[in-house]
């Protein structure tokens, strides 16, 4: 079989089918916005790049040979995928569409996971991401399409910003306490460090810590990890102490005392969001709410 | 459970801190610091009972000094005072810079002297309640290091403690326990020094390294060239208080003050810090 470019081929195929549903070669070069000869130029063409005799000529017109029928679906099938490749923007703008969630990287994905996301609630065809609160701002602000969840306090300037949800915090700790950790027994459970998301996913965030640990008395230094697997790893060889979302799974965490240095949250999008991200916003508001000890 | 730190090795610890902020910042200085109402806990010194000039520390003594006279009823303490301008004293704020004759009551006199460390309300509380009452306050309290002279020197005499007032860390950390148990005068007095002490205006030294939530400040700076003090109480909801003085002398010139303002903050927080373990 004579090799042939791929746009003569997806020409004669079109015209074999055209020949094919009209029955009649004059009348399908009709159809087609050409002459004659050249139509059936090319459907010899054709048959003598198959190799096979397609349709069978008349008096009153063609039809197809019995080779031509088995080609019938293989021509009908390389018109559906052209048609899928000439839909790649199509799609693309269906892509844009589908709601972004973007959380922050310092809360556990365990946690996410088991706690927020549970029972199943309905984000279908969401599509989830984690990133530093200060980034997240960033692309919401870009982003119609997309939904943060940030640590609050944060600017978020002319974004949507839902109430602050405060949620209660276990302290990972090798020191044995008693249970729960109260303001006046955190400064000797935290021990000599607390890991801590860096300053720059959120500065006014890590200070307001800082500043609640400087009043609850806690003298520990500050260690800055972005990794999380640096972070389980410095808990368990390092003796590092560290704060969780209150159950995450598989962390032994200490719940403290009621109040005492809460996980703020607050979910955010843009102030021409699309219908499905602000949606999306209620919804991940709805779940942030049931993991909350209150709004602050 | 974490090992609570033996207060020994706390407070050794605390004294090579000291030494290491300071050195850093190429000052010289002295700390006292003492929990109030705790004598199970030793209190710390750090060249504490070196004298230093005090600068407008002296204003704490006078602040005692008026308050007993009050209790005695030697002084009226809603009495109205005339100030005139030549008769002032010169100062950077408060009634120092005003240029006309001022009516004030002795009490918010010595508010002004106390918050914004007004040097002419200083200069007057002093001459009413008169020198010997302040020596008296010194001797009946025991601050026998502490010692108030007539008037601020220019520099650099105003560096020799000897021809100045002065005073130690020790002597000012006694002198605050005083005023926070009672003893200094009566209850009310007591209450009415405490509560002037809370409302200094400024908002560096002490004011900057106890801004977080929840803390509280009543204190008296004393500034005077290269010398940067701060002497108060620290408080925390639900915890004793904590008695901290920091006397320092910078090498550098008045126009880095920022500096040394920022290191008797740093120092006080850090010993606040440091106490707050075995609270």
């Amino acid at each position: 079989m004579k090799q042939e470019r791929a746009g003569n081929l997806l020409r004669w195929v079109e015209c074999f089918l055209v020949v094919a549903e009209v029955g009649h070669i004059g009348r399908a070069a009709e159809t087609l916005g050409m002459s004659q000869p050249p139509l059936s130029q090319t459907i010899r063409r054709l048959e003598c790049a198959v190799g096979e005799t397609l349709f069978l000529r008349h008096a009153r017109g063609v039809s197809l040979s019995p080779a031509g029928q088995a080609f019938l679906p293989r021509a009908q099938e390389l018109m559906a995928a052209r048609r899928r490749v000439l839909a790649l923007s199509e799609d693309v703008a269906l892509l844009d569409r589908s709601v972004r969630m973007l959380l922050p990287r310092s809360v556990p994905a365990a946690w996410v996971g088991n706690r927020l996301l549970s029972p199943g609630a309905d984000f279908t065809g969401a599509r989830w991401a984690s990133a530093p609160s200060s980034e997240i701002v960033r692309e919401v602000r870009g982003a119609p399409t997309a939904v943060g969840v940030v640590v609050a306090p944060i600017v978020t300037d002319e974004l949507v910003a839902l109430p602050v949800v405060a949620v209660a915090q276990d302290l990972v700790t090798t020191a044995v306490v008693e249970k729960p950790v109260s303001r006046r027994t955190l400064r000797r459970a935290v021990g000599p460090v607390l890991l801590t998301a860096p300053r720059t996913d959120g500065p006014a965030a890590h200070d307001v810590l800082a500043a609640e640990l400087e009043s609850l008395g806690v003298a520990a230094r500050l260690k800055e990890v972005a990794d999380p697997l640096q972070l389980a790893a410095e808990i368990r060889v390092a003796r590092a102490a560290a704060l969780v979302p209150h159950s995450t799974p598989g962390v032994d965490g200490i719940p403290l005392e009621d109040g005492v240095l809460p996980l703020r949250l607050r979910v955010l999008h843009h102030p021409d969001a699309e219908p499905a991200a602000r949606e999306a916003a209620s919804l991940l508001q709805t779940c942030l709410s049931r993991c909350g000890d209150g709004e602050r | 459970m974490w090992e609570r730190p033996a207060a020994d090795a706390v407070l050794g610890r605390l004294a090579q801190d000291v030494t290491g902020i300071l050195r850093d910042a190429d000052m010289t200085g002295a700390v006292a610091v003492r929990v109030i109402d705790a004598p199970e806990l030793p209190a710390f010194g750090w060249r504490a009972d070196e004298a230093f000039p005090a600068a407008s520390l002296y204003k704490l003594v006078v602040m005692v000094a008026f308050c007993r006279a009050v209790d005695r009823g030697d002084l009226d303490p809603t009495a109205l005072v005339t100030l005139r301008p030549e008769d002032r004293a010169d100062g950077p704020t408060g009634l120092a810079i005003c240029q006309d004759p001022v009516r004030i009551s002795w009490r918010d006199l010595v508010r002004l002297m106390m918050t914004v460390s007004d040097n002419a309300a200083g200069q007057a509380v002093l001459r009413e309640v008169g020198h010997a009452r302040v020596r008296d306050v010194l001797r009946e309290m025991g601050l026998s290091s502490t010692v108030v002279r007539p008037g601020p020197a220019p520099d650099p005499v105003g560096y020799d403690p000897l021809l100045v007032s002065a005073t130690t860390a020790s002597d000012l950390v006694a002198l605050l326990c005083a005023i926070w148990q009672d003893r200094a005068a009566s209850t009310a007095q007591c209450a009415f020094m405490r509560e002037v002490m809370s409302q200094q205006a400024w908002g560096h030294r002490f004011a900057e390294a106890f801004s977080y939530p929840g803390a509280g400040v009543a204190a008296k700076t004393g500034s005077f060239g290269a010398l940067c003090h701060e002497a108060g109480v620290i408080s925390h909801p639900g915890e004793k208080s904590i008695a901290v003085a920091v006397l320092t002398r910078s090498v550098r010139r008045e126009r880095q003050i920022a500096v040394s303002n920022r290191i008797v903050g740093q120092i006080a927080r850090h010993c606040v810090r440091s106490y707050r373990q075995f609270l």
